[in-house]
């Protein structure tokens, strides 16, 4: 009954959106999508464009609306409001044609190219795209099933919201309070954003919470990225605020008491903002997708397809990375791009006349006035099977400047245009 | 309502039919090239922007900025990193196909 009355429904859509006559044409090509973050919504709207709207496209994604995650630390410090970093999804629906289901998606059915939603209906497929972003393995931090771990813990690093929960908490943050940020061993989603998030908070800190600090506490030998300009800019502006603690990985936390067990010793702050471990989002674990270590899912560089599944395609921070390819936003939006070239090229008997070339850049803000970049430039090697960095193209920033702030936005608000509009 | 029960039905059997698709679609590998670009240079000139929108640019304007910041004669922040990853080949492809576009 339940799964009659979503086909009444697709078809309603499916008739009113893309224009469909259902019955006596020859029927389309469908490749659902699930996941509508970066990587997810930018394949299902440029499947759209490359094929001239002749694949169906669906995107199962369970959240209302998308919340960008690069940008979401500004508003932790109330450099910007949560709807800067909002876009909502029926614009995918009135300017592309995609048929949006604000569901959980359950189960992939490879044997019968079908997937299973929350409200137990099914979707066949003539290709799958998996954009789940990444699992955050709380279960490797002892003490975290205590009940009210997530009303203490806030991580902030895959729901918007929460970053409005995290900058309640910072502001809400007793004078001379402590702030401790821990990250998890690399690779995990966005290299550079913890070290964003430690420096504006330390600048959020410096100027409204006299005498608090902010610690880090970090499982990798040390700054993942940009280290060097981090290192600078803490040491010339917050020289007794950000304290920064490499080789830390976190292993248990008393929840009641507010304290953080390392491996060699404690620490106890009043605002915990713990990054897990994370691997492969779980839908992608559950269907075997991991074949990386069981973390993370390997895939063909020129389509994204699974080495381990025919016809499902992984994108974003589920995958595992080619060399210096960063688990990043900016990244994940290429690899839908890429998939979606691909996907239309083999759904439409079509032979790709030239294999992929993009660029990533991740803006990172280290106070209100001064932004930095990094940037690297990856295409496909025929010798390797894989994307590798150009030799003698990317880099950093000279140095944090005023000059970045008006790109990172500018950025910013590019690419959400790109997915969205 | 039955008569859409009965449309839903047939679609059961249409998703089930996997047939060869035989279409005509274009699939440009200049788009496909220039959607990195777009990612940064937004193709809605409406909107101010600090990165500059490309769309209805000259091609020829295009291709001598990324020659000049691929090979140190220009400065900048951001493109002359991102200009060396590019062949001339596929930067003459990148902008022909902006300057394609209409300015919106």
């Amino acid at each position: 009954m339940k799964r009659r009355h979503f086909l009444k429904h697709a078809l309603f859509t499916s008739a009113a959106t893309l224009g469909a006559p259902a019955i006596g044409a020859k029927r389309r090509p469908h490749v659902v999508v699930v996941g509508g973050g970066f990587g997810g919504a930018m394949a299902a709207k440029y499947l759209r464009i490359y094929s001239h709207g002749q694949i169906d496209v669906t995107l199962i994604e369970k959240q209302k609306a998308f919340v960008s995650c690069p940008m979401s630390n500004l508003v932790l410090v109330g450099l910007k409001p949560l709807s800067y970093c909002t876009q909502q999804y029926d614009q995918l629906a009135r300017r592309w044609g995609i048929r949006i289901l604000n569901q959980r998606a359950t189960k992939i059915q490879a044997a019968t190219s079908r997937i299973t939603l929350a409200d137990t209906s099914e979707i066949s497929y003539d290709r799958l795209i998996v954009s789940p972003g990444v699992d955050l393995q709380w279960d490797l931090i002892e003490g975290m099933d205590h009940p009210d771990a997530h009303d203490v813990v806030i991580d902030a690093w895959q729901n918007g919201a929460d970053s409005a929960r995290l900058r309640d908490q910072i502001q809400a943050l007793r004078p001379g309070g402590v702030v401790a940020i821990c990250i998890p061993l690399a690779p995990y989603r966005c290299p550079s954003a913890p070290y964003e998030r430690a420096s504006l908070i330390a600048w959020y800190l410096q100027k409204h919470k006299p005498g608090a600090t902010v610690h880090v506490y970090d499982a990798n030998q040390e700054i993942t990225t940009e280290k060097e300009l981090y290192q600078r800019f803490w040491q010339q502006h917050y020289k007794d605020i950000l304290l920064y603690h490499p080789q830390n990985a976190l292993v248990g936390v008393d929840i009641a008491q507010k304290k953080m067990h390392f491996e060699f010793e404690d620490a106890v702050a009043d605002v915990l903002n713990i990054i897990p471990p994370m691997r492969a989002g779980r839908i992608a674990i559950d269907a075997g997708l991991a074949t990386a270590n069981e973390k993370w899912c390997e895939v063909d560089f020129l389509n994204f397809e699974s080495v381990a599944k025919k016809n499902i395609h992984i994108l974003g921070d589920s995958i595992q990375i080619a060399p210096l390819m960063p688990k990043s936003g900016h990244m994940a939006a290429q690899h839908g791009r890429t998939c979606a070239y691909a996907i239309c090229h083999s759904l439409l008997n079509k032979k790709a006349a030239i294999t992929p070339v993009y660029a990533n850049t991740c803006f990172s803000f280290v106070a209100q006035t001064h932004a930095m970049h990094v940037a690297s430039v990856h295409h496909y090697s025929q010798e390797s099977k894989t994307m590798e960095p150009v030799k003698g193209a990317g880099g950093v920033s000279a140095a944090p400047s005023q000059d970045e702030v008006p790109l990172a936005f500018a950025w910013a608000e590019a690419i959400w245009a790109d997915i969205f509009r | 309502m039955r008569q859409w029960q009965k449309l839903g039905v047939s679609l059961i059997f249409f998703f089930q039919v996997n047939t060869g698709w035989s279409q005509s679609t274009q699939i440009e590998s200049a788009q496909f090239l220039a959607g990195a670009c777009i990612s940064c240079h937004t193709l809605d000139k409406t909107k101010t922007s600090a990165i500059p929108s490309l769309a209805g640019m000259h091609s020829a304007t295009i291709l001598s900025d990324m020659l000049d910041y691929a090979n140190g004669k220009r400065d900048g922040l951001l493109m002359p990193q991102i200009a060396k990853g590019y062949t001339r080949e596929q930067m003459e492809m990148i902008a022909n196909y902006f300057s394609s576009l209409d300015a919106l």
